[in-house]
């Protein structure tokens, strides 16, 4: 490792801190990452940093992505939260499904597995993985599981984890969403939607 | 022209090597010629369980790097004509054979076998890989830890990721008074878990330990639990229906009968 990889790499501590399972992305790439982040506005920024890291990983056969999208992408593809795919399998450790629409999930999402959506993401299942709607800053994104024990629920910046120790959750579907500005998980109640969402029904 | 099984856990000391010993020996037991593989190049452990340590002369990278012929490397088991063994290189890294190497020698292996029972090393790095190519069917072994169940979940992504599908899943180390005071993982949370077919159950066992050190597989002590257990499992991989069996040891009144009686208890 030669020095100019060394500085980039420090430089970009605080993105690695961020990966999984210490993932070798190349010092290069960090570089041009940062340099491109840098004239970037804050949306988009979200957006390049989200594709820079799934194409990263796309080299990498040890860790099998789950990728919807080209690799190539748009504004327009990352902005679009119309779109829903559905994911009719597990999501096991180490697997990672990433759309910047929604996400319905036939199945469960297991320890150490990653749904990352740009719109809201649906589990038929239990959700014991990481989850992250609204990834591209999408605030009133929601995740909703028949069962919602997520490790850590990120809806656009906000970021909960699962309390310490042992806790059981009730054997029912929850929705996860954000109120005031914290997190709040509650009873999935159907037809609730319309209620707090007022101003952005069409959407999604 | 055999089947090609690889033992696989992604976690390290789950049971991978006891339970290929113990299934490919049971095999042979049932009268199917059987070819044992270690797979874990430079961490041999595979010989001296079976206790064929002293008998290597060539080894699987010889083979790969066709430095001997694939028979000259076969070692004869002491016990059963039908069993034999493909020993690792000790001095030797994962890095001295490739994908490619393993998948010729297993086609080779399993035209004059039934099973071919490939013993993988722990992680999910180049021997994994070189472990799961040649590989048509895979056997997970986990333990009731949350730890080794993590694992064998990613194992199990990686293995749909490749070509094998469905895997089946054993699970090993099971103490029944720790279930029963709810301190360790029931059969049941881990099935739910892992969401894949169970193959069988191995209590823990400490005639295991012995058996390992002198190598002996366990399946060939019938007072052995585990023994039992993997007895059961090699039933079932050879399509028997064989139920799990029932992990309650010594207590109950029905038993103690049963054994005065000289049946199974199992």
């Amino acid at each position: 490792m030669n020095r100019v990889a060394e500085e980039a790499r420090e430089t970009a501590s605080w993105r690695s801190r961020k990966k999984k399972r210490g993932r070798e992305v190349k010092e290069q790439q960090i570089k041009e990452e940062i340099e491109a982040q840098q004239e970037t506005a804050a949306v988009s920024q979200v957006a390049e940093q989200l594709s820079a890291e799934f194409t990263a990983d796309d080299k990498d056969e040890t860790i099998p992505v789950i990728l919807y999208t080209p690799v190539r992408h748009t504004r327009e593809d990352m902005i679009s939260q119309e779109e829903t795919i559905l994911v009719q399998r597990t999501i096991r450790s180490g697997q990672k499904v990433f759309y910047p629409g929604n996400v319905v999930v036939l199945g469960d999402v297991n320890p150490g597995g990653e749904v990352i959506a740009g719109g809201n993401i649906i589990v038929m299942g239990t959700f014991r993985g990481i989850a992250h709607a609204g990834a591209l800053g999408k605030g009133d994104a929601i995740v909703a599981a028949l069962r919602l024990e997520p490790s850590q629920l990120r809806i656009a910046g906000f970021i909960t984890r699962a309390p310490d120790g042992d806790f059981s959750t009730p054997f029912q579907p929850e929705i996860a969403r954000v109120q005031d500005g914290i997190v709040i998980i509650e009873r999935y109640q159907p037809g609730y939607d319309r209620n707090h969402r007022g101003d952005n029904k069409g959407g999604s | 022209m055999g089947e090609v099984y690889v033992i696989t856990s992604g976690k390290g000391g789950v049971g991978k090597t006891t339970t290929t010993a113990n299934i490919g020996t049971s095999l042979a037991m049932q009268g199917y010629r059987v070819v044992l593989v270690d797979a874990d190049i430079g961490l041999r452990n595979l010989d001296v369980v079976l206790g064929l340590e002293n008998r290597i002369v060539y080894d699987l990278v010889d083979v790969a790097h066709g430095r001997c012929r694939l028979r000259q490397a076969l070692i004869r088991d002491r016990r059963f004509e039908n069993l034999y063994l493909l020993p690792a290189a000790q001095t030797k890294d994962k890095t001295a054979v490739n994908p490619e190497q393993m998948k010729e020698l297993c086609a080779e292996l399993k035209k004059e076998s039934d099973y071919v029972i490939m013993d993988c090393p722990a992680g999910i790095e180049q021997g994994f890989r070189n472990a799961t190519a040649g590989a048509e069917k895979a056997i997970v072994v986990t333990t009731p830890e949350v730890a080794a169940v993590r694992d064998a979940d990613r194992i199990i992504g990686l293995l749909e990721a490749s070509e094998i599908r469905d895997p089946v899943l054993v699970l090993n180390r099971i103490r029944t008074k720790m279930v029963k005071t709810g301190d360790m993982l029931d059969v049941e949370d881990v099935i739910e878990h892992l969401a894949i077919d169970l193959l069988g159950i191995v209590p823990d066992d400490e005639s295991i330990i012995i058996s390992t050190n002198r190598g002996e597989p366990a399946v060939l002590n019938s007072d052995s639990k585990a023994g039992q257990a993997y007895r059961n499992i090699s039933r079932r991989i050879a399509g028997e229906e064989v139920p799990l069996m029932n992990l309650e040891d010594g207590g109950g009144f029905m038993n103690r009968v049963r054994r005065l009686l000289g049946l199974r208890t199992g």
